[in-house]
């Protein structure tokens, strides 16, 4: 049977690890988002890198969301960067794969991070001076709560950007084909936001 | 259910991808929009997100403080639905003067249906006084967090923190009137008691104990002693916090000192079998009824608990003098804490003891540093000074007084100090 210690020695290892992938997946996300700038301008994306990191890195030891939004803010204007040299270089079509991930990732980094931040007070250890806040049940259920939560926000934002590129490449596809329709994929974009922001202000 | 601000700040991005693309003529750009649109349909079309229904329970430890000691609130979360609950941030309000040392009082919970779950959180020492935990609020969003609501869970306790207690040790009290209840104060009458009271003729019957044996070998028959019987009387401990307990001639803490030691006296002459009173003066006005017992020492802290200093609506004289002697039976002791900062103190003290009470005064010493106070201020301070000597003067006449100040032993000041027996 297992022990309260061992038990707790346990799910520390756990949150452990779920923090070091979700740094690890936030150093990927920044590496990635560095390599889709043009190749004379990568220095500039490298010195962004440094910060973003040390800035997720302070987020997860912390468990100060500030220090989040400062990392999802330093990989938000990385990505804006990206973006506006690439279109203003007319390199975007080469490059929107990658952007796009780039993009998707970030946008899981920033939802992964802030369900770290928010689980951080039930895992921290610094709250288990005395006597332990949370009971070991709860702590239990927040492990499992995370890792489902970030596990489902990862399959959605996976087929996010499946989707996003089928969407391209067809848009590709029906412009080689029929050039009238060249403009296809952003009629899908502009009839499923508005159909996305008709559902989503709904009141009930 | 609204959009929350971040479903907001996702809706925003994707405007601005599209005004990226209207600004630079790029239509791939909108093929951002997409994963926003995708996520923002997803969270439309998850089940809804209902209201908690959760219960709340609260143990303090301990539960009642006497100051000086940090309080342990444990929060008990019940699930009273038959729906699971996924995550439902909950925080605990508490007072700003209360400040959190350890634990958390807020936090996420995921239930099951009926299911019971604790947090904690101690809160650092608080103040004298009565304090309100709650109610907790709740914030539950969607699965994506782009909808969500606020609430509030009513479930409100009292966190009370007692003036401190000091162990006052036996007070020594002169009472011209003396329940028949078996006690510590001299009755001036013959019973059961430890002090000699007089010599008599031996009686068939006596203990044996009580025979004088020197007085009978002198005398030639036997003689017995008689002792003076102690019984309990009735006391009413008067607390004048007005305005004048905040003089700047005093210790800032006196208030509190004055509190403490109202509190100690209540306890300690509850201890020795008294029925005790209380009637407190000052921006809350409190009266509590002799009585004896256990309880009534809860009844007289909780209303000590909430004794607030101030200017009081009505005067002493027009309140608290008819009160007083409504409460108190004719001859019984009132032990009166006060600045004596006014006349109309002076005045009330005088009136109880004329009519036939054992008045005993209570009263803060005045302090001597001046250092960084103006000349003006210094002048004034001398004649309140003066006018308070000469009201201690009066007081002196009719009442038992003694002198304290944050840096006196009162327990060592009691035991020195014997009550005249104007008493």
């Amino acid at each position: 049977m297992e022990t309260i210690d061992t038990y707790l020695s346990h799910a520390l290892t756990r949150w452990n690890l779920v923090r070091a992938s979700i740094f690890a997946f936030l150093a990927l996300t920044f590496s990635i988002t560095a390599v889709s700038f043009p190749a004379g301008l990568t220095l500039i994306a490298v010195i962004w890198l440094g910060p973003g990191i040390a800035f997720g890195f302070a987020a997860l030891m912390k468990g100060d969301w500030l220090w989040g939004r400062a990392a999802i803010i330093v990989a938000g204007l990385m990505l804006f960067m990206s973006v506006l040299m690439r279109a203003a270089s007319g390199s975007i079509l080469q490059s929107l794969p990658i952007l796009l991930l780039a993009y998707v990732m970030t946008m899981f980094g920033a939802e992964a991070l802030a369900l770290a931040c928010e689980h951080h007070g039930i895992h921290s250890t610094d709250t288990h001076a005395q006597w332990f806040p949370y009971s070991v049940p709860m702590q239990r259920k927040s492990l499992e709560h995370l890792i489902k939560r970030i596990s489902i926000l990862g399959a959605i934002l996976a087929v996010c950007f499946v989707l996003t590129t089928v969407v391209v490449f067809l848009g590709d596809v029906f412009a080689a084909a029929l050039p009238a329709v060249s403009s296809i994929s952003v009629y899908i974009v502009v009839v499923s936001i508005s159909f996305a922001l008709l559902l989503a202000l709904r009141e009930d | 259910m609204a959009l929350s601000s971040k479903g907001l700040a996702y809706l925003v991005v994707a405007y601005a991808f599209i005004g990226l693309a209207l600004m630079l003529r790029e239509p791939l750009l909108t093929a951002f929009v997409i994963p926003n649109a995708i996520l923002l349909l997803f969270s439309s079309r998850v089940p809804s997100v209902r209201a908690p229904t959760l219960s709340i329970a609260r143990r303090m430890h301990p539960p009642h403080s006497f100051g000086g000691e940090d309080v342990d609130v444990i929060v008990k979360v019940t699930n009273d639905s038959t729906q699971k609950i996924e995550d439902v941030r909950l925080e605990d309000h508490l007072p700003d003067s209360l400040a959190v040392k350890a634990g958390a009082k807020a936090t996420r919970i995921f239930m099951s249906p009926h299911e019971t779950a604790e947090f904690w959180y101690r809160i650092s020492a608080p103040a004298r006084g009565r304090y309100v935990l709650g109610p907790v609020s709740y914030r539950t969003t969607d699965a994506m967090g782009f909808h969500g609501f606020r609430g509030e869970i009513n479930g409100l306790d009292d966190v009370i923190v007692f003036p401190e207690i000091q162990k006052l040790g036996p007070i020594e009290l002169r009472a011209r009137r003396v329940g028949p209840w078996p006690g510590l104060v001299p009755s001036r009458k013959i019973g059961p008691g430890t002090e000699f009271f007089e010599l008599r003729t031996y009686a068939p019957g006596d203990d044996l104990r009580s025979i004088n044996w020197k007085a009978s070998a002198k005398s030639g028959r036997l003689i017995s002693n008689e002792f003076e019987g102690e019984h309990v009387t009735d006391v009413l401990v008067v607390l004048d916090c007005s305005e004048g307990s905040i003089s700047r001639l005093f210790d800032p803490d006196v208030v509190e000192l004055e509190i403490s030691l109202a509190a100690s006296l209540c306890a300690q002459l509850i201890h020795q079998g008294n029925r005790v009173g209380l009637s407190v003066y000052g921006a809350v006005r409190d009266l509590v009824y002799p009585a004896f017992g256990k309880r009534q020492l809860l009844r007289l802290l909780n209303s000590l608990t909430i004794v607030t200093p101030g200017r009081a609506s009505i005067s002493l004289e027009y309140c608290s003098e008819p009160l007083i002697v409504y409460a108190a039976p004719a001859r019984s002791v009132i032990v009166f804490i006060s600045p004596l900062m006014n006349d109309e103190t002076v005045s009330v003290i005088t009136n109880l003891a004329a009519r036939g009470y054992g008045v005993m005064v209570l009263t803060p010493a005045v302090i001597s540093e001046a250092a960084g106070m103006a000349e003006s201020m210094l002048l004034a301070k001398r004649i309140l000074s003066l006018e308070r000597r000469i009201r201690l003067k009066d007081v002196h006449r009719v009442a038992n007084v003694l002198e304290f100040s944050t840096q006196t032993n009162i327990r060592r000041a009691l035991r020195r100090w014997r009550p005249s027996t104007r008493i």
